[in-house]
């Protein structure tokens, strides 16, 4: 009944041998040496198992491991389309070959549809080799990409724990470092006002330095974490009315637009894909910044948009101090600044904050400018309009 | 009328009655550094009644802020006194998680001294003198 | 368009709705007002159903000013349904209201109302009071939004 011989077939001369290990379910023995003789000839070194039931089969692939199954359609105790299923359940991965004389009422496209690699004709079995090669090296390209996609999950979960350890950080920087820092801005603060004149100018002076520094202490990490922020965060795109940011802007840029006596020009501007809040921070460090380095006439600044590669190019242009060409790139660079603290105040991540959150919204960002003819920052955003 | 706040850090209590004090607030401010205290004191009924207003932080030792929170909103008495997180926390789950533990409002102790007064008047100047409590409370 | 609406103003008498929006704008606390003149308008907007269907309700405004008489459906039953939904509860809901009943203070706070307002009969009160209270929920409080919205509408 069943059968378990194993044979080997001598590898034809000249011919290099590959040993394979094959599951045979056939009931026909003759049949069976048919299919060994045949793929001898097609240069393989076969040792295989005969199995004749799911029973014999699934005992069988448990105890060994086989590089193929051959499988005849219907047998007396089992339908061949069945070792499929007890693959499966086994979590094998091992190619099935359905060689048979027909297939009942099953179609050879309906077979490979089922998940059988192939399917050969008893009558034409001189095409097995290939057909067994055919199966192995598509196995071989499924376990090489199921080991790629294994590697890019677990690339993905290491970058996900490292994004968290990330936020931890600044989690942690943004409470823990500026705890201290605010009891020094406030305190040094509160001595000023309780001490200033009343001790002598030197105190004065220190009492000045305590508290200009600890306050430039506070905007820097602010500024930092924003900057990094930017950096990690998922860009949130919505429809954004882009007048309305350059109202918010100019709105919490109030008190300094009022004491300058600045006059801001706004023309019409498009809505488009953005993160609003992001833009109503680009839009308020180039005005404050027009707004900083104005020049001794009346500060002037002008917004407009224009429709040009492919989105929109919005420009900001102010008649304020200006600055050397050659600076043009450098001013985005985190912390360059072409000024001193006293000549004016300022950290140096604005401009690279402004970069950052344009280019990871697909746009550039860039400056023209020339010594006391005023700067035009421009930036682009792609994207269609709407509205 | 009392203002009770619980604050580990008392710099900023210190703070905070310096702002009361110039905004000229008629209110005593009661501090406590332990969460598990201040239910305590306001489960004693005769202080209950005159607390207006509480201002919570949210990172305390032992018991945390938002425990604290729930503790007040889930007993039928204290939950009518409105409760304010004062943190420097801006952390989205911070904020959210307060609010749906029953915070009626959520404050960010500013990092600047003037804005920290501002707000303490702020606070003040609306929860003493704007908003309405349930019977039992002084008004005006 | 999707603009965020900062309040949500749900007032039946057009008078004190006219009267609180020109304050609020007035004094620049508030860009997007949304006004709502029943309590099904109001359920609507918030839920982004029937006539608002086409809302994002991703986006909830940063305070709602409730006056508690509203035809339709009342205020406390708009209060409950707000403070029900998990996605809803969160905003914070001032109740403006001319009625004293201590009934409604109580049910106004047993039922998570963030604050209680009496409006003033005085039209010049009103107007101080509607800008005191835009000015806490709008300017000292934080509502709860995302933080790199906190972090950019800045000083």
């Amino acid at each position: 009944m069943s059968g378990t011989a194993v044979a080997r077939t001598p590898a034809p001369p000249g011919t290099p041998g590959e040993v394979l290990r094959a599951l045979i379910v056939e009931d026909s023995s003759s049949d069976v040496e048919l299919m060994v003789r045949e793929l001898g000839l097609g240069g393989f070194e076969v040792s295989y198992n005969v199995a004749q039931s799911e029973a014999e089969f699934r005992a069988l692939v448990r105890a060994n491991s086989y590089a193929i199954v051959l499988a005849d359609f219907s047998l007396p105790q089992w339908r061949g389309l069945e070792a499929l299923r007890v693959l499966a359940e086994e979590e094998l991965d091992t190619p099935l070959i359905l060689v048979s004389g027909t297939v009942g009422d099953l179609s050879a496209v309906e077979c490979i549809k089922q998940g059988v690699s192939d399917y050969i004709l008893k009558d034409r079995l001189a095409r097995l080799p290939a057909a067994v090669r055919g199966a192995l090296e598509e196995q071989r390209l499924r376990q090489e990409r199921k080991c790629a996609q294994d590697d890019l999950a677990q690339k993905a979960h290491e970058l996900a724990r490292s994004n968290q350890e990330l936020e931890q950080f600044a989690y942690v920087a943004s409470h823990d470092l500026q705890e201290p820092l605010r009891m020094v801005a406030a305190y040094t603060e509160l001595l000023a006002e309780r001490y200033q004149g009343k001790l002598d100018a030197q105190a004065d002076k220190y009492i000045h330095y305590a508290v200009d520094g600890a306050r430039r202490m506070q905007t820097l990490i602010q500024d930092l974490l924003a900057f990094s922020r930017v950096g990690r965060q998922e860009m949130e795109l919505s429809v954004v009315n882009f007048e309305n940011v350059v109202d918010l802007a100019i709105a919490n840029l109030q008190t300094a637009i009022v004491e300058n006596k600045v006059v801001i020009k706004r023309e019409a501007l498009p809505s488009l894909a953005a993160v609003q809040s992001l833009m109503v921070q680009v839009f308020q460090n180039l005005i404050s910044n027009a707004i900083k380095f104005r020049s001794s006439s009346t500060p002037c600044i002008e917004v407009k948009a224009e429709k040009s590669w492919g989105g929109w190019m919005f420009s900001v242009a102010d008649n304020g101090i200006g600055m050397a060409p050659g600076y043009c790139e450098e001013i985005f660079v985190i912390f360059k600044r072409l000024h001193t603290q006293q000549e004016y105040t300022g950290n140096g991540i604005g401009l690279a904050l402004c970069r950052k959150i344009i280019e990871r919204q697909g746009g550039k960002i860039w400056v023209t400018s020339e010594p006391g003819k005023g700067s035009i920052f421009r930036f682009t955003l792609p994207g269609a309009t709407t509205g | 009328m009392k203002i009770l706040m619980v604050d580990d850090n008392p710099a900023d209590i210190d703070l905070v009655n310096e702002g009361l004090r110039r905004c000229g607030a008629k209110v005593e401010l009661c501090a406590i550094h332990d969460g598990i205290e201040a239910v305590e004191l306001l489960r004693g009924l005769e202080t209950a009644s005159l607390v207006r207003l509480i201002l919570l932080d949210v990172n305390l030792p032992k018991v945390n802020g938002q425990a604290v929170l729930r503790q007040i909103k889930n007993d039928p008495i204290l939950r009518r006194v409105p409760v304010v997180m004062f943190s420097t926390s801006r952390a989205a789950r911070d904020i959210r998680g307060s609010y749906e533990s029953g915070a009626n409002s959520y404050v960010v102790k500013p990092g600047g001294l003037k804005d920290f007064l501002s707000a303490v008047r702020s606070l003040s100047s609306y929860w003493l003198e704007c908003a309405i409590l349930p019977a039992g409370s002084e008004h005006g | 368009m999707n603009s965020e609406y900062d309040i949500l103003l749900v007032e039946d008498s057009e008078e004190d709705r006219e009267l609180a929006t020109h304050v609020l704008r007035k004094e620049k606390l508030a860009n997007q007002i949304f006004t709502a003149r029943d309590g099904e308008e109001a359920l609507d907007f918030v839920f982004c159903t029937g006539p608002f269907s086409e809302r994002r309700c991703d986006q909830l405004p940063k305070l709602i000013l409730l006056d508690l008489k509203l035809p339709k459906v009342d205020g406390i039953e708009v209060l409950r349904k707000i403070k029900s939904d998990p996605r809803t509860k969160v905003i914070p809901v001032v109740i403006m209201t001319s009625s004293r009943e201590e009934r409604d203070l109580v049910n106004g706070y047993h039922l998570g109302a963030n604050s209680y307002i009496q409006k003033p009969v005085d039209f010049q009160q009103f107007r101080e009071v509607v800008k005191q209270v835009g000015l806490y929920w709008l300017v000292t409080n934080q509502a709860p939004v995302s933080e790199e919205h906190a972090a950019a509408s800045g000083a």
